[in-house]
Formats: C-alpha cells, structure tokens, sequence
C-alpha cells in the first residue's frame, strides 16, 4: 500500500511538472513574440535624450544650396559618448549614436534664429546587426514625433549610399568642432 | 660640565626648530600672495571643458544685425549641470556657469558653415562675490585664448547693464531649446 500510495504521488507530479514547464513554454513563447512585434528586429530606436549629448557641430543650408529643399535651414550634430570615442579614435565602437538635428529658420532685423523641428536624423552602430550598411542603421523621425519614421527600405540605402564616400572615417562626415 | 653641554645641545634644537619655523612661514605667505597674484579674488575662471557641456540653444548674427559688428557670426549657448536647473526652474543655483561660443562664419554655395573663434563669453553665478551684478560675473575670452580677457573691469557696465533687463529670469536672456 505505501509503494502504491507512492507511485501515485509520483504520477501526480510529473504531471504537474508538465503543466509548469508548457506553461513557462507558452510564456516565453508570447513574451517573445511581442518583443518581436514591438521592435522589429533591425529598427533603430529613436535617440531619447539626445539634447543633453555633446554638440559636435552646426551648419545653415540656404534658399542658394541644392539641397535647400531636402536639408534647408539650421542643422546641429550631436553624439553620445561612445560616438565622442568615435570622433577621437576615428573608429566608432557599437553603441555609437549619432544625430542629425533640422531645424527650421525664423529670421528678424538680420538675426537667424531657431524655428521648429523639421527632423530628426538618426546613424547607430552595430556592426553584427547593419553588416551590409558599414555597421551603421539609419532612421529619420517627423518633427518633434519619437514614431513617426521616415525612410524605407530604399531610402535608408540612399543614406549609406552616399555616407559611402567616407568609408575612411567610418561613414561619417562630421568633425567635432573644438 | 655635562650638564653644560646638554643645554648647548637644547639651545641649538630650540634655534633649528625657530629657523625651520620661519622657513615655514615664509613658503606661507609667498605662497598665498602668489596665488592673489595670479587669481584676483572675483576673477571669472576659464570654463574649462564647455564644449562638452550641454547645448542650450544657437543664433546667427548677420550683417544686417546692429549686433554685426560686436557678435556677428554664429553663437551656441552652453551650460554646465547647476546652469541647467537653472534653466529648468528659473532660479541659477551658484556654481552655475553658462558659456556663448561665437564663431566667424564661412559661406559656400548657399551653405554656411563654423569657422574660427571670435570670442567666449562667460557667466559664472556666486551670489556672494558678485553681489553687485544680480549674482553673476561676467567675462570675455579672446578667440581661443584661456588667458587674454576681454571684459575684466568693464564688466558690470559693459555685460550686466544689458543683462539686468532680465532680472525676472535671473539676467539671463537664453531659454533651454528642447
């Protein structure tokens, strides 16, 4: 009687093992797939706080300049710590970031003065995850939106297609400015 | 006769310890007249590192500007940690320092870009020392020079004269562009 009493017992919990371990299945199974969902493997995700990074560098684009119409008005440059690192060694590590920062121009009695967000620009390295782009993702977001994206898979390749010609400095064109 | 040549052997101790003393005394004192020499007491320091700082905000001063003359070009507005609650809650806390970097500007085909230095200018809030001026000391440092002062005694007319016309926002004319 003890043996059998025993067996049951054992039957009992193995079962309840089973039911533990699908439950955990099924879990991880959701969790991952709304990270999956949520993320989308090769985005790259907007650059919050990016306005306490270092400023690295600004230029105005005017009415006279080709690309007034895509890059017109004021544009700063901005980079986390690791870009910092980037800048000096010339190499950038993962984890880089860089922003490009349009702005509109208000202008009054001779003074250009900062107007609202056009967009914001975004490089980040990872050299695994952007392998066909020299290790760098690009993204650009609407105005002051942290969602709304900008670029397709066409235009992202526009991107690298032109930071190609800095293959030397890693891709990027800016210097910071001392 | 030994007790004689004990109290020589005192008498010569007590006349080392006077002459070490002295020595002492003198290091002192030509020590602290030295560091009054070099660092009059209400001496607005070189912001040393400001390029790493926080970006406040940026403005161009062109040639239609009254302004041309004195600021012409571009100017970004720095701030260190304290500058930066100070824009955030209206109130400078001392230790607050906020830097205008303004640089000459080159232009090329519609597109205007940063050239050299023409000059900082510096905030340095101690409530105590430059009570006289809202709180704030002022200075200008020549092109990138860390030593060759612009500003110095004129500074109370020259910078805190226009700046008092802020006195509802702590003298200070920027606000922190998000």
């Amino acid at each position: 009687m003890p043996i059998y009493e025993n067996t049951k017992w054992r039957v009992s919990s193995v079962k309840r093992r089973r039911v533990i371990f699908l439950a955990l299945a099924a879990t991880c199974i959701m969790t991952w797939s709304l990270f999956l969902w949520a993320k989308p493997n090769d985005a790259v995700p907007y650059p919050a706080g990016y306005r306490l990074w270092t400023h690295v560098k600004t230029a105005l684009i005017g009415p006279q300049s080709p690309a007034f119409e895509s890059f017109g008005g004021i544009h700063h440059i901005y980079a986390n710590e690791k870009a910092m690192e980037g800048y000096r060694t010339g190499r950038f590590p993962d984890g880089s970031v860089l922003v490009f920062e349009l702005l509109e121009t208000r202008e009054s009695g001779g003074v250009t003065t900062e107007g609202a967000r056009r967009r914001v620009g975004v490089m980040v390295k990872e050299s695994k995850r952007y392998s066909e782009t020299g290790g760098w993702g690009f993204e650009s977001f609407q105005g002051d939106s942290q969602t709304e994206r900008r670029l397709t898979a066409e235009t992202r390749i526009a991107c690298f297609n032109c930071h190609a010609q800095q293959k030397d400095r890693d891709f990027v064109f800016s210097e910071f400015r001392k | 006769m030994e007790i004689h040549g004990n109290d020589r052997r005192l008498i010569s101790l007590v006349r080392c310890r006077r002459v070490i003393f002295l020595a002492l005394a003198a290091t002192c004192i030509m020590t602290w007249s030295l560091s009054l020499w070099a660092k009059p007491e209400n001496a607005v320091p070189y912001p040393e590192g400001y390029r790493l700082w926080a970006h406040v905000m940026s403005a161009l001063v062109g040639p239609q500007s009254p302004a041309f003359e004195s600021s012409g070009g571009i100017h970004h507005i720095y701030a260190n940690e304290k500058a930066m609650e100070g824009y955030r809650i209206g109130r400078f806390p001392d230790g607050s320092v906020i830097v205008a970097d303004f640089l000459e500007t080159r232009e090329n085909a519609g597109v205007t870009t940063e050239g050299p230095r023409r000059r900082i200018d510096v905030m340095v809030k101690n409530s105590k020392r430059y009570a006289e001026t809202g709180g704030w000391g002022f200075e200008s440092f020549r092109g990138d020079s860390q030593t060759d002062r612009m500003a110095s005694a004129e500074a109370a007319t020259k910078c805190f004269a226009c700046h008092a016309k802020q006195k509802e926002r702590d003298s200070v004319f920027s606000a922190f562009r998000k």
